[in-house]
């Protein structure tokens, strides 16, 4: 037989088994249709179709490694295959491989045009890589495709709110709850950014809880609890989720340790690692739980008192702490003042007294405030635009003036992440700044502000910062802040309150606007704290204030 | 005829037909409540109100031929209530839910419907409340919450409006109603994009009209030069802004040979102006007892080439019929001030100035005809006041006589930096919900917030007459628009009372409808891009007394020769406008023609 006869007899049975193998994968007989291609790629290894059969073979026989892994070159050779190169992607985007897949994605959407999911799949690809600005962009093109894609709305809104886009996240937020309107997530994150951001009244915040309660607190279910039996060693449970804030830190854990080491029973339900808590306390994982396994949980630790750190935000459990899982339940510091069950309150009206732990400034190393600079004293991650709007009428008003805007960086075991979605809120806060008529050039960041006498620090009162706040008064500096309009704005009230400077809160932001401007041209005295070593004494004494804590808990 | 068989006619939407039906003594109570059900669903003012009076006479002085019990009594005096409410006779309405309310103070249904009772009575403050209390009772009512929202909007509130309606929408996600509100009242929010816009108004429409696409309807000759059926739709065909600007047009094309004139007019209480339109047009049909489907098969059977909507979102829409090709050529124009989210609808009328062109174009579902002098032509009320500006005395008088419900933070942002660069001025406003405590202290808040004292607000409920109304403008020296929804007849009407407008240019239709309006007066330097400008504006405006007085005694005239007011020229661009789209559907159609048989088509991209 002669080569050219052997090659057109190796080219029709390679023909055969590929049109088998196709019949096979149309059969769903994955089996065959893998055995097959197996053979066709052994004698002819760049064989297109046999790669592309064998991929959505193993794709849909949910072989997804095995697809992955000859994936690129399924694709390489099938260039044009919608199915191979957007399924590949997704393969790429499940193992964390961002950049082959918006690379794949981009191809595709270059030959035939931009299509709902693959520029969803592109924002994901995106937004793996920390390409923020370009995964939102994305996000919303996605919505103009397909106004109905509930993921791409959730997605849109959960990167809006990380880069601190406070008002687009709540509107973003509200969207996706028309179209996942059953989620109960839906609904809550919708109401924590709204309040965090100052964009809902008090009325319509009640209403929105009231709302949540009825819809998704399990009616007549609750778990019979008995009162407290002893008072000398008690359970308490403590529910955290998220990044590890600086208020967990100064706040929290100081007295959760302490509690610990006075003899109680101390549990801390967190979705994520805490890495300050003493290391006999411990954390029971609750990423996994259901809110039902969650509350069963909670009522096999037997525990007393649960303090919700939560709110309504991602990962809250207000819908196990409806069923009233502990004899007292409170929610402490990082929530909407009002709650969307009634066994839960508020600890702070409990307290009336606050603690923050010492700062540890490095006294030596400090270098003198510039003059004729605020301290902008910033939430978590941005501002919201009526802050921004207040400090750049101030700073407008005082030509000569810059400021210097504290950043409470957060911290995660991600710190790369987050020093890209640091700078990215950064450059949007300048952006914004720009926007109200303040030059980019006046404006700087320092996530470790050395305030002294000299500062004139502008509060965030929309979302209270009270450890920088604290931090602030005791080294001297004079602040000017405002009441907020809803308790994330509120927190910093109680403070002034035990610093006895409470008639220095300004009460409208007209005020706030004209106090800064006043103290900054000389017309108003600077004011600092009198009797530092009171204030500072009574702030942070945590033997004390745990006492008082646990006595006002079980009370 | 059987309860059952009268019910599936009512449930069909065959009320006459149920009402025949029905036993004509009204030998039980069944037999009463389906009469008055039949007759406010037919429209019927005259005769539900007659029936409900008798009814409730009978009920009082217990003459009924049947016995009631409680709850059927009380069932009787809501539903009489509710047509008491709905046909204009609220304040009796009120007296009865009052009773049932006191009754049964904590029912969440009586108190949602006293506060509807106590909303048609204009008693907003007192429905607000009530609404509040059902709410308490019973959080998850997508009803109460609209209701509610309705209220937030109307008494300036449109913020919480808004949250109270998208609670409703999610509630029911499934009725288009709510959604389609939210799309409405997002005009009104500072923080809606054109694109947000779009995107709300596309959720609605996958949710109201899953099918709709872009398309054509080709059933019909494809012959450019023929006179061409051209008919508007509309529910403001009375005493309201739409009349104000369609009729110059109407007169217009009354003397063009071209084409023929419809109306369809779903005005529910006709009056005057109703009558003015009609003689403006060639045929004039009423539509307002016309069901969707029943409307839409006589603009089918009447073989309308060119349907244009004048409604958008407003309420009172025809958006239904619209969502089906019933004409080959489907247009919207006038009444809304953003894109439908209608595939079917293929075009909108704008201008160049209302929507640049940018890539903002792609956030609307129709594509964009800019008319190159302006969208808007304007026909003043004819016994408009003469202006004669009374004596400020020294203190610039600042004012607005728009809707509270354009009255948004940005707004209240605008015009308290005015006051502020201004010291020596007052502002203005005058509207008929300022009666109402709940806006009076909304409006008084947010000032003092921004530093801005309530002694110098001015705060009046309207006039009832329009004369007295833009007799008003003569206390006024300079008028400030709001943003980011603008003026439109209001910022007309000040105009032509002589009262410069100083308005805030955003990135919206909406938000530059003033801002269109000026450029066609030549005054475009009273349009601003921020808040600083706008209070600059006004600032050197009120410092000059010449410029002011100079304008004052001008700016008829400059309106009269402007091509805002030139119902000539307007009409010519219009008519040519619509010439050429018919031209380009009749080419494209023919070369569609060659290719398959006449069908529901989809038309090439044209945008």
């Amino acid at each position: 037989m002669s080569l050219q006869n052997t090659n057109s007899h190796i080219g029709r049975s390679i023909k055969k088994l590929y049109s088998r193998s196709v019949r096979a994968l149309r059969r769903s007989n994955h089996k065959d249709a893998l055995m097959l291609t197996q053979e066709i790629i052994g004698r002819q290894p760049d064989h297109p179709g046999a790669h592309a059969v064998q991929f959505s073979s193993l794709y849909k026989n949910k072989k997804f490694e095995l697809a992955r892994l000859m994936g690129n070159e399924a694709a390489k050779l099938n260039p044009k295959s919608v199915f191979i190169l957007n399924n590949q992607a997704c393969l790429e985007l499940d193992n964390h491989n961002p950049a082959p897949a918006a690379q794949l994605l981009g191809s595709l959407i270059e030959q035939y045009g931009e299509r709902a999911q693959w520029v969803y799949n592109l924002a994901l690809a995106y937004e793996l890589t920390g390409k923020y600005k370009e995964a939102i962009s994305m996000y919303r093109k996605t919505l103009d495709q397909d106004p109905q894609h509930e993921k791409a709305a959730r997605k849109l809104s959960q990167t809006l709110l990380l880069l601190g886009h406070f008002e687009e996240a709540t509107q973003s937020f509200d969207y996706w709850r028309l179209l996942n309107s059953k989620s109960e997530t839906s609904h809550s994150q919708y109401i924590h950014c709204a309040t965090q951001s100052n964009n809902i009244t008090q009325t319509s915040l009640n209403l929105e809880l009231k709302l949540w309660e009825d819809r998704f607190i399990p009616k007549g279910q609750r778990y019979d609890i008995e009162d407290i039996s002893t008072k000398d060693k008690i359970s308490i449970g403590f529910i955290y989720s998220g990044f590890d804030y600086d208020w967990l830190d100064k706040i929290v854990i100081p007295v959760a340790n302490q509690l610990s080491n006075d003899g109680d029973n101390i549990t801390f339900y967190s979705n994520s690692r805490i890495e300050s808590l003493d290391k006999d306390i411990p954390i029971v994982s609750t990423q996994r739980l259901t809110d039902a396994n969650f509350a069963r949980r909670v009522r096999e630790d037997k525990i007393d008192i649960l303090i919700d750190l939560c709110g309504m935000r991602k990962g809250n459990r207000q819908r196990a702490m409806g069923l009233q899982l502990a004899s007292k339940q409170y929610s402490w510091l990082n929530h909407e003042g009002c709650f969307a069950t009634p066994r839960v309150s508020a600890l702070e009206q409990k307290l009336k007294q606050v603690f923050i732990a010492k700062a540890e400034n490095d006294e030596n190393n400090k270098k003198p405030w510039p003059n004729k600079t605020f301290a902008g004293i910033a939430g978590q991650n941005g501002l919201s635009y009526q802050v921004i709007k207040a400090w750049a009428a101030v700073l407008i008003k005082c030509p000569d003036w810059s400021l210097i805007i504290n950043t409470q960086r957060l911290k995660s075991n991600r710190p790369e992440t987050l020093s890209i979605i640091t700078e990215q809120t950064e450059q949007l806060l300048l952006q914004r700044f720009s926007a109200a008529g303040v030059n980019r050039e006046r404006i700087s960041f320092n996530d470790n502000v050395e305030f002294d006498k000299n500062v004139i620090a502008l509060d965030n009162f929309c979302n209270n910062d009270p450890v920088t706040l604290s931090n602030c008064l005791l080294r001297g500096s004079t602040i000017v802040t405002l009441k907020g309009e809803l308790f994330p704005g509120q927190r910093n009230t109680q403070l002034m309150k035990q610093f006895e400077i409470q008639e220095q809160m300004c009460k409208t932001p007209s005020e706030f606007i004209e106090r800064a401007t006043a103290l900054a041209n000389g017309e108003e005295k600077l004011s600092p704290l009198k009797s530092l070593k009171k204030h500072q004494s009574k702030l942070a004494d945590i033997k004390e204030f745990s006492k008082h804590f646990r006595k006002t808990i079980i009370s | 005829m059987k309860r059952s068989d009268i019910e599936k006619l009512f449930n069909s939407r065959q009320y006459s037909k149920a009402l025949a039906n029905l036993g004509r003594d009204g030998t039980s109570h069944w037999n009463d409540t389906v009469k008055l059900r039949c007759l406010r669903a037919l429209g019927d003012r005259k005769q539900a109100l007659a029936n409900a009076k008798k009814l409730l006479s009978n009920i009082e002085s217990q003459k009924t031929p049947y016995q009631l019990n409680d709850k059927e009594s009380e069932e009787q005096y809501r539903f009489i209530a509710l047509i008491f409410s709905e046909f204009g006779q609220a304040n009796e309405a009120c007296q009865i839910m009052k009773t049932l309310c006191e009754n049964n103070p904590d029912s969440p249904a009586l108190n949602r419907e006293y506060a509807f009772a106590l909303s048609n009575d204009d008693q907003l403050d007192d429905a607000e409340k009530y609404l509040l209390k059902a709410l308490s009772e019973e959080p998850s009512n997508a009803n109460t919450h609209a209701q509610l929202a309705r209220i937030y909007c109307r008494t300036g509130r449109v913020n919480q409006g808004y949250n109270s309606y998208s609670r409703a929408a999610s509630l029911e996600p499934n009725n288009p109603t709510f959604l389609q509100r939210l799309v409405y009242w997002s005009n009104y929010l500072e923080r809606t994009t054109q694109r947000s816009n779009y995107q709300l108004s596309q959720l609605w429409a996958k949710n109201a009209f899953p099918k709709n696409q872009r398309g054509s309807n080709t059933w019909r000759t494809a012959d450019p030069d023929k006179k061409l059926k051209v008919a508007f739709v509309s529910s403001d065909f009375c005493a309201h802004a739409v009349s104000f600007f369609i009729k110059p047009l109407l007169e217009g094309l009354r003397t063009e040979s071209t084409m023929t004139v419809v109306a369809y007019s779903n005005t529910k209480t006709p009056d005057n102006i109703t009558k003015e339109i009609e003689s403006l047009c060639d045929v004039w049909r009423n539509s307002s007892a016309l069901s969707d489907k029943e409307l839409a098969a006589q603009i089918s059977a009447d073989q309308i080439d060119i349907l244009i909507d004048l409604n958008g979102h407003t309420s009172g829409n025809r958006l239904a019929v619209f969502s089906k090709h019933i004409s080959p050529i489907q247009m919207t124009w006038l009444g809304y001030p953003s894109t439908t989210g209608l595939k079917s609808i293929a075009f909108r009328i704008t201008d160049d100035v209302a929507d640049p062109i940018n890539n903002q174009d792609n956030f609307y579902s129709e594509s964009l005809i800019r008319l190159p002098n302006g969208f808007l032509c304007f026909e003043p009320y004819k016994d408009a006041p003469k202006i004669t500006p009374s004596d400020n005395q020294g203190i610039i008088r600042f004012g607005s006589f728009n809707n509270l419900a354009k009255i948004s933070s940005q707004t209240f942002d605008l015009w308290a930096q005015t006051l502020t660069t201004v010291p020596n001025s007052t502002l203005y406003l005058k509207r008929q919900q300022l009666k109402h405590n709940n806006a009076r202290n909304n409006i008084i808040e947010e000032f003092n917030k921004r530093g801005i004292s309530s002694d110098r607000l001015i705060l009046k409920t309207s006039n009832a007459k329009i004369e007295q109304h833009l007799n008003e403008y003569n206390n006024i020296d300079i008028a400030l628009d709001t943003s980011p929804y603008n003026g439109t007849t209001t910022t007309l009407e000040a105009l032509w009372m002589g009262v410069p407008v100083i308005t805030l240019s955003g990135e919206t239709h909406v938000s530059r409808v003033s801002g269109s309006i000026l450029h066609r007066l030549g005054l475009s330097n009273l349009s601003c891009k921020n808040t600083q400008s706008f209070a600059n504006i006004a600032k050197e405006l009120s410092e000059n007394e010449k410029a002011l007085s100079e304008l004052r005694k001008n700016l008829r005239n400059t309106m009269r020769n402007s091509p805002l007011m030139d119902g000539n020229l307007f009409t010519q661009e219009f008519s040519a406008m619509l010439r050429k789209q018919w031209q380009e559907w009749c080419t494209e159609r023919n070369i569609e023609d060659g290719l398959q048989a006449p069908t529901t088509t989809i038309l090439g991209a044209s945008k």
